[in-house]
C-alpha cells in the first residue's frame, strides 16, 4: 500500500489539510508560526516550548473570539477543542502543556493554568518530553500507519535544493526511489557503506521511496521573510 | 584493549596534546578557536571552512594561513579562495561527488601526516553540528569512514556539542578538566548495539541493548568519579557538552 503527502502542504497559506501542532523547547519560526497555528485542529506544547509560544504570542496570549456588531465587539471565551479557526479569533492557547516541568517557566506554567489551560504532568523520565507529548496526542486523534512506500509532492514552491535519506538507528537493505537527482535501486543505505545527504530532485515535482525498514527523511525549506 | 583519552583536552590552555585542526562550513566558535589555532601542528579547511576563517581572523589574516584548502568549491567565496591563493595556500580540489569535503580533506590530512612523519594524537574538526541536518548527519557519516582513513581518533566541535564515534571494545574517558558540562548522550547510530555497559554515567547501563525505537541515551549526566567507561559491541556516537567559555 502506497502512501502518499506533500511534506511541505502545511506552509501553504491556502489548503484543506488537518494537521496537528506540537511545539518543542526551541525558538520559533515567525515566518510560519501563525499560519500554522490558525490552521491546526489540535495544538499542545511539550514543557518549554509554552515559553516560546508565550514569547511569541506577547501581547495577544488571551483566548477571545470577537464578534463586531455595529460599533459594539462582543467578547465570548474560552474556545472548546477541535474548534474550527476563525478570521476573527486570537487564540494562542494551546490545548494542552505536557512534560515533566522542569524547562516551563513559573509565571508560564501559572498563566496558562489559570486561564484554564491543560497540564498533564508527565514524569516518567524514561520518555522524553516529545515522545510523552505525541502519546497524548495519539490518544486523542486517530493513528496512521506509515511504512512502506511513499509518495512525496515537492512542488509547493517553498522546497529548497536539497534532501537526504538517513538510515538512523537501523540499515535500510532494500531502498529504491524516484524523482531524484541520484536515485537508488534496491540499494543499502547504512552509516559507513552509504549515507544519501545533499541530494537534490529532478524536474518531476514528486518522490518516491519504497523502504523495507524504517528511514528518515529530510528536507529543505526556502527562507520565508519573518512576517 | 582498553582505549583512554581525555574528549576536551585539546581546549585546555596547556598541554602535551599533539593535533592537528580541520575547519568545516560553520560558523567557528571564538572562545576556542585561537587556543586551538595556535597548538595545531596542520590546519586545513574544508571548502566554505576557509570562508570562516577569513572571518574569523579579521584585520590579522597575515597570521592565519592554514597549510591546505580543499574541497569541490562550491562554497569557498570567490574573494577568499583569490585571496589565499594569492598568498600562496595549497588548494586542492577534490571534485568527486561520492565523497563529502569532510571526508575528503580527511584523506588528504592523512597523507600529508603520513608524508611529514606525524605522531598526530587527535584530529579535532570545528563545525559540522550545525545548519542543514543532512549535512550534521553527513559529519556522522565520515566518522564511519573515518576508521578506514586514518587510525587517529577524529572527535567534531560545535558550540557546545563535540560527537566522536567509539568503535567497539572498552573505553575509558576523562571528563575531568572542568570544562565539561552536565549532559552526555550515547546515539546508536546507523546500527544498534546489543551490549553495552558503562560506568562514570548517572543512568548506567549494564549490557543493554541501545536502539532507535527501544533506548537511546540521552540527557544522560555524570557521576563524581570523572571517569566514563564504555563497553560496546559495535560502533557507538558519544556525545557531551562543553562549557561556553567567555569569547575573546
Amino acid at each position: 500500500m502506497e502512501r502518499e503527502f506533500t511534506p511541505l502542504e502545511c506552509l501553504l497559506p491556502t489548503g484543506n489539510l488537518t494537521f496537528c501542532l506540537l511545539i518543542l523547547n526551541q525558538p520559533l519560526d515567525k515566518g510560519y508560526f501563525h499560519s500554522l497555528w490558525s490552521k491546526a485542529v489540535l495544538r499542545a506544547c511539550a514543557d518549554g516550548g509554552a515559553n516560546h509560544l508565550y514569547d511569541i504570542t506577547k501581547g495577544n496570549h488571551e483566548r477571545i473570539k470577537e464578534f463586531q456588531i455595529g460599533q459594539q465587539f462582543l467578547r465570548v471565551g474560552p474556545m472548546p477543542l477541535f474548534s474550527s479557526p476563525s478570521p476573527v479569533s486570537r487564540c494562542f492557547f494551546p490545548d494542552y502543556i505536557s512534560g515533566d516541568f522542569d524547562s516551563i517557566l513559573l509565571e508560564v506554567k501559572e498563566y496558562y493554568k489559570v486561564k484554564g489551560c491543560e497540564l498533564i504532568e508527565t514524569p516518567d523520565q524514561d520518555f522524553t518530553d516529545f515522545t510523552k507529548c505525541l502519546q497524548i496526542l495519539q490518544k486523542k486523534i486517530e493513528e496512521k500507519g506509515l511504512q512502506g512506500k511513499h509518495k512525496l509532492y515537492v512542488n509547493t514552491g517553498l522546497e529548497s535544493k536539497w534532501c537526504g535519506l538517513i538510515p538512523v538507528g537501523n540499515p535500510c537493505d532494500n531502498v529504491t526511489t524516484m524523482g531524484l537527482k541520484w536515485n537508488l535501486t534496491n540499494h543499502v543505505l547504512k552509516f559507513g557503506k552509504l549515507v544519501s545527504t545533499s541530494n537534490t530532485y529532478d524536474d518531476s515535482g514528486v518522490v518516491t521511496i519504497e523502504t523495507d525498514k524504517p528511514l528518515l527523511w529530510t528536507m529543505g525549506i526556502k527562507n520565508k521573510q519573518n512576517a
